[in-house]
């Protein structure tokens, strides 16, 4: 029976893990439905876990995005003030929330997220129309200050091979609310960073994805140093289920290139939806 | 850069592993003494007895550890990336790092104040 329960939890944890590597997502949309819906886990302690096994993820994957030069590390490091502030203050914010309104706020993420995976199926199956992005160096809108012509400015600092982040100032408050929903809902933001940084400012997909990764082990820290200090995390549910999600992220990112993933997430989006409304019904009472 | 890139890919590797395993001998030494991962109440963390919670192989322990293990990585992340960027003079980004930094410290204070 305890060995069961035992199991269960990493097999739960392994399932996030491996359906989030294969679709690109942080395993935090997934582990906090199943420990609350699945475990009756209290929903605070499910998103204090459920940042735990984030960062484990995203560690693992933001080593290797680093080896490989994909994820900006400059950028990184930029935006990271803005989503660790938003995240300690959505630390402290949950606390004081009551449950029934994070489990609303989560039933719209979710709800959000499904329509998003159905969308970007729709633009993948679209021919190639646009390509990123790329403005050119000097040409980049009012990033912060301007340090004058002897020395770089900021966006030059952490420009990429063939990109110049612009918009420094939406990314900030995009990365600040990324951080507030993180620590509020157990995720890893993703969801918010990745369109920020490609779509607004003007950084290609793939470093956007990757740099979104990186930033998430330290965001997430600073919402779970909250949860940990304050008795929010509880170690006998967490140990196993984020070994599982390590295992299961590492399985499924080896997956991923012989599986159809077209199938897989129309999939995803219909439990992404039934969850949403499972959510919601626990919001509403 | 390369080499910034490279040092900090190692430490997230190392940690990650390294917090994984003690995750792992957590849940299998909880189970092992027949305490149920659902278990309605856990031990709270106590840093001062963790050194002799693990000699004595107390699962809680493993698991605290593991957790913190889990949540330093990233920061040791941040604390590698500001010292290089200070070292090769690359003052605004190391700033910001300090910044990051700053911020967890506040962290830990407002959930100490809080709790």
């Amino acid at each position: 029976m305890i060995v069961g329960q035992l199991l269960l939890l990493a097999a739960g944890g392994f399932g996030a893990g491996a359906f989030g590597s294969l679709l690109g997502l942080g395993g935090g949309i997934l582990i906090v439905p199943l420990l609350t819906v699945g475990f009756g886990v209290p929903f605070r302690e499910a998103v204090g876990i459920s940042l735990v096994c984030v960062i484990v993820t995203s560690s693992a994957a933001a080593g290797v995005y680093l080896q490989r030069h994909t994820a900006n590390l400059r950028l990184g490091m930029v935006l990271e003030v803005f989503t660790a502030t938003g995240a300690l203050l959505g630390g402290l914010v949950a606390f004081a929330l009551p449950e029934r309104v994070l489990a609303g706020l989560f039933a719209v993420l979710l709800a959000w997220t499904a329509f998003s995976m159905l969308r970007r199926g729709r633009v993948e199956a679209a021919p190639p129309s646009a390509a990123d992005p790329v403005e050119e160096p000097g040409a980049a809108s009012a990033p912060w200050g301007d340090p004058g012509p002897a020395s770089q400015s900021l966006a030059d600092e952490i420009a990429g091979p063939g990109y110049r982040p612009r918009r420094l100032g939406a990314g900030a408050g995009g990365s600040l609310g990324a951080g507030m929903l993180s620590a509020l809902l157990g995720v890893g933001g993703g969801i918010v960073k990745v369109p920020l940084m490609h779509l607004v400012m003007g950084v290609p997909l793939m470093v956007a994805t990757a740099t979104s990764n990186l930033m998430i082990g330290v965001t997430a820290a600073a919402s779970a140093v909250v949860y940990l200090v304050r008795g929010g995390i509880d170690p006998y549910i967490a140990g196993p289920t984020a070994v599982g999600v390590f295992a299961g992220a590492l399985v499924g990112s080896r997956l991923a290139s012989r599986i159809d993933v077209r199938i897989l997430r129309l999939l995803f989006v219909g439990v992404l939806a039934l969850t949403a409304a499972q959510m919601a019904l626990r919001a509403l009472g | 850069m390369n080499s910034i890139d490279a040092r900090i890919a190692r430490i997230l590797a190392v940690g990650t592993r390294a917090a994984v395993a003690l995750l792992a001998i957590g849940s299998i030494l909880l189970v092992a003494g027949g305490t149920s991962p659902l278990a309605p109440d856990w031990p709270p963390l106590d840093p001062a007895s963790l050194p002799a919670d693990l000699l004595a192989l107390q699962p809680a322990a493993f698991l605290w550890l593991g957790l913190i293990v889990t949540i330093a990585t990233p920061i040791l992340r941040v604390v590698a990336s500001t010292w290089s960027f200070g070292r090769a003079g690359e003052s605004r980004l190391a700033a910001l790092g300090v910044a990051v930094l700053i911020v967890i410290a506040l962290a830990v204070v407002a959930g100490l104040a809080a709790g």
